[in-house]
Formats: structure tokens, sequence, C-alpha cells
């Protein structure tokens, strides 16, 4: 699991089976203190994030589970939303 | 997943028989230029130029196909109306 920050979201009307209904947000990988440290990506979401949401998800095969199925055609899944994010920047 | 367009189709006449009938096309990852270019499963019946998300879980793939083990890990699994990007 890793962290993660909401830069946007993704509409997709015509979906594949399983993905009907799902909220697809642009997600960029972050460090502990918020900086970026990959290139975004596009994930499912489980927990309600939005726009601006830091949050922990899930890359491969278990980014189906999140759905409590493992036939759900994702490969990563936003799992929770960080309250904090860790100690450096509390340090700050 | 990740942002791609779909450039055109990837046909082939030999195949492994869990690939029959698949429609398989060629697909550009955004910012990554020719070296980004993969081929993929595409089940949303996009079309060249289609902004779409490229999918890359084997196991997702396998089982949404039904067809038993089969060799495909990548597919086209949504067809991208609008992209809503902070700014």
């Amino acid at each position: 699991m890793k962290a993660g920050r909401v830069i946007g979201s993704v509409v997709a009307s015509r979906v594949a089976e399983g993905l009907e209904g799902r909220r697809f947000l642009l997600t960029v990988p972050v460090d502990d203190g918020d900086d970026v440290t990959g290139e975004e990506f596009v994930a499912c979401d489980v927990v309600g994030a939005g726009r601006g949401s830091r949050v922990i998800w899930i890359g491969g095969k278990e980014a189906a589970l999140a759905f409590g199925r493992d036939d759900i055609p994702v490969d990563a899944t936003c799992v929770a939303i960080l309250e904090r994010h860790g100690q450096r920047e509390e340090n700050d | 997943m990740e942002l791609g367009r779909v450039l055109g189709p990837a046909p082939s006449n030999v195949k492994h028989p869990a690939l029959d009938g698949l429609k398989l096309v060629f697909v550009e990852a955004e910012g990554k230029g020719k070296r980004g270019v993969v081929v993929a499963w595409d089940v949303v019946d996009a079309g060249p130029g289609d902004r779409v998300l490229i999918m890359r879980e084997g196991g997702a793939a396998v089982r949404l196909l039904r067809r038993g083990a089969a060799p495909v890990r990548t597919v086209l699994v949504a067809q991208v109306d609008r992209v809503d990007r902070e700014r």
C-alpha cells in the first residue's frame, strides 16, 4: 500500500463489466511529506476520496479485492483517506 | 489504471486460442510517447484517437475473459469522456 494525493477525476460512461458506476480518481504517488514520487495514474475509489484528498492506495491484484471480489478489472484502488500525512509534516 | 489514446488495430491471424475473437489494439499511454505504446484487449469498443483507461493487472484480465488460463494482461476498461484536473 502506498500514499497518494488525488489531483482530479476521470469521467467515463462506457466501461468494462464490473466498473459500472465506479468513481475514477486521478492520483499521484507521494511520500510521507506529500512530495510527488512518481507519475500520475487513475485509481478506483471505495472511501469517498475527492480532489485534494490524501489517500492510501493499493495496486496490483489486491486492488480488486477492495470491492470484495476478485473479478473487477482494476489495478489501483484508493482504500483509505489519510488524516495526517506522516511524521515529517508534523515536525515542520 | 493509466490514461491513454488508441492508435489503431493490432490484427493477428495466428494466435493463442484464448485470444480468438478478442479485439486487440495499439494504445499509447499519455505522456510517454512511443515508448508507452502497448497492445491491449479492448472491451469498450474504442476507436483510433479515443481516450481510454489502460488496466494492467493480469489476474483481473483473465477473470474478465472467463476462458480459464489465458495469456492476457493489458485491458482497455473505460472510454474517457472527460478529465477534471487540479490546476
